[in-house]
């Protein structure tokens, strides 16, 4: 009577430990991706903050040289750590004489941080 | 019989109590990492939707500013004598001629219709700081959780002065906070903080 009873207990349906390991890897994929998600939101709203920041910098430059006014207009550069209190950023103002048309400047101005790995360019043209 | 109804029972599937016992043991595991996850995500998520907020409110105030005192001393008849009334430290009162009695966008040469006469400053109502824009009816306000707002004047030759007739380029800075502090934010009592500086030089104070 013994024999049947082990082996019907043997034929019970189950899960291998393959199967468990399986589901926990797809688990611990879900999870980690959720965990990824986070830090990407982190990593865009601090780059949307530098972003806004060199965007920020940039137009002062600008209105700057607006006020200065045509004549005194010139390319200057200021690298990393000279801006007081935005030491991450670089600020290159590239001022070019009669250009598109004569007594015109165009004036550009880049501002890169992260080691140049990103930047952004605002650009006027001044007359005289 | 009574060995047939035994079999019969132990064919039935279920748990052991030692399986049991694993299955609670490893389901702990797993619910505790998911549920340290979740907090974990939502205390991130509440403070990154603040940090987004917070930089919205900068960057709108700054671009709402910086666009309204470009036009300061906008005075085309020429008889409105617009200009910088009063230059403070913390707030800034300027006058410009862009409309007239009725609305209708014409410059009438005085300085007495509608967002003809502004002034910007900080103030404190619900127990949040707000940049306010006032007309004349009272603070209006242009962005909230700001914890400081900065005003520097120079004049044209790029020196500082208080002189409102002298000035001809304004330095702006807003320092926006979040809305609530972060108790795993030791610095600034919690709050994360994000400063924006900007110059303005306003077009028709030269003339």
């Amino acid at each position: 009577m013994d024999i049947p009873v082990v082996c019907n207990l043997q034929n019970k349906k189950g899960f291998t430990l393959i199967e468990v390991l399986i589901a926990i890897l797809v688990l611990a994929i879900g999870l980690l991706s959720l965990a990824t998600l986070a830090s990407t939101v982190m990593n865009g709203n601090a780059f949307s903050n530098e972003m806004t920041t060199a965007t920020t910098l940039a137009q002062e430059k600008l209105e700057d040289i607006q006020g200065q006014g045509y004549a005194s207009a010139s390319s200057s550069s200021e690298n990393y750590s000279s801006i007081t209190g935005y030491g991450a950023y670089k600020r290159v103002t590239t001022v070019a004489a009669d250009t598109p048309a004569t007594g015109m400047k165009t004036v550009t101005v880049t501002v890169s941080w992260d080691a140049d790995a990103h930047s952004v360019a605002l650009k006027t043209i001044l007359a005289e | 019989m009574s060995g047939l109804t035994q079999r019969k029972q132990k064919i039935i599937g279920g748990f052991s109590l030692v399986e049991l016992l694993i299955a609670i043991a490893i389901s702990g595991i797993v619910l505790s990492a998911v549920s340290s996850l979740f907090i974990m995500q939502n205390k991130s998520y509440s403070v990154q939707e603040q940090v987004a907020e917070m930089q919205q409110n900068a960057r709108a105030a700054m671009d709402i500013m910086t666009r309204e005192i470009r036009t300061a001393g906008c005075d085309p008849t020429g008889s409105a004598n617009a200009g910088i009334v009063s230059a403070a430290s913390d707030s800034i009162n300027f006058t410009q001629d862009i409309t007239d009695d009725a609305g209708t966008g014409n410059p009438d040469g005085d300085t007495a219709d509608a967002n003809e006469n502004i002034t910007y400053s900080l103030y404190t109502s619900s127990g949040i700081q707000k940049i306010g824009r006032d007309t004349g009816g009272g603070n209006q306000p242009v962005a909230e959780n700001i914890q400081a707002l900065t005003f520097a004047y120079y004049d044209s030759a790029g020196n500082t002065t208080a002189v409102p007739a002298d000035i001809r380029q304004i330095e702006l800075t807003i320092t926006a906070r979040t809305a609530n502090p972060d108790p795993d934010y030791t610095t600034n009592g919690g709050y994360r903080t994000c400063t924006l500086t900007s110059l303005i030089t306003p077009r028709n104070l030269a003339y």
